[in-house]
């Protein structure tokens, strides 16, 4: 556990935040995956004090301050304020943003196309929300994942029916847009008639969106996440799936993601938060 | 005729209206190209890509080089990046030319680990001093240009920003919603997934086609490109298709007279790619503008299969 806390606490920036890599000046993921991972620790309650200043009138956080760009990464500062138990204005705004926000699916291919043959390019349910990766693009399964983490663990602050609607419905967009391999991707299943493969790290987020759903069947997707961690992933992969497999009780033979001087800080602070004694455990939960 | 290549014919029709009417055209008389041929990546890349850059008078002295590759998923059963060994060779060219310094930037539109793809592709192993050399363009700090198409303000890599010269190094490919992925579709890269996601979907939201020449407009004027054709892809590209061993490699400063080129060599017909003929503002498409310098087009032409929906495409 030294290691990556060392690791993090070297690459910290004068302003009390984490760029994505050493030497980089600070963004709002980075910043607050850190701040989850040393949660307990005055270097997670000064990157809060830094986080804390960066939320937009809208509700939303913004990237960094320089590009003042509303981010996708709101979801994991709500995140943060309900596992430091803070469900406080800007938690509420925060929450607000999230609950407001849906994705606007993309155009087919051509008008031409779409009128004169009403093929489904992207095998998919589009009447399904979910949450896009920025402001009037479609829904996709990685920001739609952290989102679900984000409103679960709002559930004992902010129980409503759009809180419970949203949820149900994101987790029924997860689950649309699983792979036939059982593993997830970036959102696209199937195209033009063929099976997209799953990728390791969008199945270990997944699984980290749906846990303390009901009445969901993981079984094959939980499989995939164990096959997949069975072939040794490196990075980002390795680090969420241990995540997701300690979220959901799986049983696994553990190994430490392997980190260096050029690993991406992300990285660094998941592969923190899923040791086993990690901060995964308060991320589980939310049930009203 | 199948409905599919009148649907092809039609668009080619409007597109040939459209442009009849705008009618903006290079400045220039002609664009050089350069076609040669490299029969696998053993060969001396060095060699034969010193003589096509000579061949284009490209001139990197003294100048800050930034090599993009197509780097997008990783699967051992195809070819869907950049070779690692044609990236090596350019930036030994590169360097040996005289450039003041020569990094590699990529920013993956699917797979979050930049890093990690980069490992599983064989960038680490083959490619010299790549972890100095590499940012990851997903992830660099960020500066702003405004009038990007129609979306307005948009946000790029510092890194990007800060080149001289980009090098554009695609992987010669067929693509399932652009008909062809080569040096311009290989832009997309440059716009940070931290901003932005994965996969940039604000691209296909503004139309891939705009997307793709908002992004020649913005940086090809400081481009030169270098298509991979070696082995490339035909069919289900630009991630499920099948290796194509075409043994070519097409070079030149004008970005879409090397992409028309490359569709020449492809079978395909160069006239009815949509964003080529949105881009005829920025370099000429056409065959009688293009200056083309080493093989002959007859030498060298690999018909690429094309999945159905593009068979209007093809060359008769």
């Amino acid at each position: 556990m030294d290691g990556y806390a060392d690791t993090l606490l070297r690459r910290r920036n004068p302003d009390k935040g984490w760029g994505y890599y050493a030497g980089k000046s600070s963004w709002l993921e980075p910043t607050v995956l850190a701040a989850l991972a040393l949660h307990g620790h005055k270097e997670s309650d000064e990157a809060w004090g830094l986080i804390r200043g960066w939320q937009a009138e809208s509700g939303a956080w913004v990237a960094n301050p320089r590009v003042g760009a509303e981010s996708w990464a709101t979801s994991l500062v709500v995140v943060l304020h309900c596992v430091r138990g803070e469900f406080d204005d800007r938690w509420k705004k925060g929450l607000g943003w999230l609950l407001r926000m849906k994705g606007k699916q993309a155009p087919g291919p051509t008008l031409i196309d779409r009128l004169l043959q009403r093929k489904q390019w992207v095998e998919q349910d589009n009447t399904l929300d979910g949450w896009p990766w920025a402001e009037g693009t479609a829904n996709w399964v990685e920001p739609t994942a952290h989102v679900l983490r984000a409103l679960r663990l709002s559930l004992p602050g902010a129980s409503s029916d759009l809180l419970r609607q949203r949820i149900e419905m994101g987790e029924r967009y997860l689950l649309d847009r699983r792979c036939k391999d059982g593993g997830w991707n970036y959102g696209n299943r199937r195209v033009l008639d063929e099976d997209l493969p799953s990728f390791p790290e969008c199945t270990a987020l997944a699984l980290i969106g749906l846990e303390g759903g009901r009445g969901m069947d993981l079984a094959v997707s939980l499989a995939r996440a164990k096959a997949d961690w069975g072939h040794r992933q490196p990075g980002l992969s390795g680090a969420l799936l241990r995540i997701g497999m300690r979220m959901h009780g799986l049983a696994f033979e553990d190994r430490r993601p392997e980190i260096t001087d050029r690993t991406e800080t992300t990285q660094v602070a998941l592969a923190l938060i899923g040791e086993m004694e990690g901060t995964w455990r308060q991320w589980r939960g939310g049930t009203a | 005729m199948k409905r599919r290549d009148l649907l092809a014919a039609g668009g080619a029709a409007v597109l040939g209206a459209c442009a009849r009417k705008t009618a903006v055209r290079p400045t220039w008389d002609r664009s050089a190209v350069s076609v040669l041929k490299a029969a696998n990546y053993d060969v001396d890349l060095v060699d034969i890509l010193k003589r096509g850059v000579a061949a284009c008078g490209l001139d990197v002295r003294g100048k800050r080089v930034l090599l993009k590759p197509n780097l997008v998923e990783f699967s051992r059963e195809t070819v869907i990046n950049t070779n690692p060994k044609f990236i090596a060779a350019v930036a030994e060219v590169m360097a040996s030319q005289g450039a003041a310094a020569v990094t590699i930037g990529e920013g993956p539109g699917h797979r979050r680990d930049t890093l990690g793809l980069a490992e599983e592709a064989g960038y680490f192993d083959a490619i010299p001093d790549l972890e100095r050399r590499f940012t990851d363009l997903n992830r660099d700090d960020v500066a702003a240009l405004d009038q990007f198409g129609t979306i307005g303000k948009m946000w790029f890599p510092q890194t990007v920003l800060a080149a001289d010269v980009i090098i554009s190094l695609p992987k010669m490919k067929t693509h399932h919603w652009a008909g062809v992925t080569l040096s311009m579709k290989n832009y997309f890269g440059l716009v940070p997934g931290e901003l932005y996601g994965w996969p940039k979907n604000v691209l296909h939201q503004h139309g891939i086609g705009n997307s793709i020449v908002a992004l020649a407009k913005k940086f090809g004027p400081k481009s030169f490109a270098i298509v991979d054709g070696i082995v490339g892809m035909e069919g289900n590209g630009p991630i499920q298709g099948t290796p194509k061993a075409a043994g070519v490699v097409v070079m030149g400063r004008d970005l879409v007279a090397v992409d028309a080129t490359c569709c020449r060599v492809m079978g395909i017909a160069a006239d009815r790619m949509q964003h080529l003929r949105m881009a005829e503002d920025l370099g000429w498409w056409e065959a009688d503008r293009i200056e083309q310098r080493g093989e002959k087009l007859e030498t060298v032409k690999t018909r690429f299969g094309l999945m159905p929906m593009w068979k209007g495409l093809g060359e008769g």
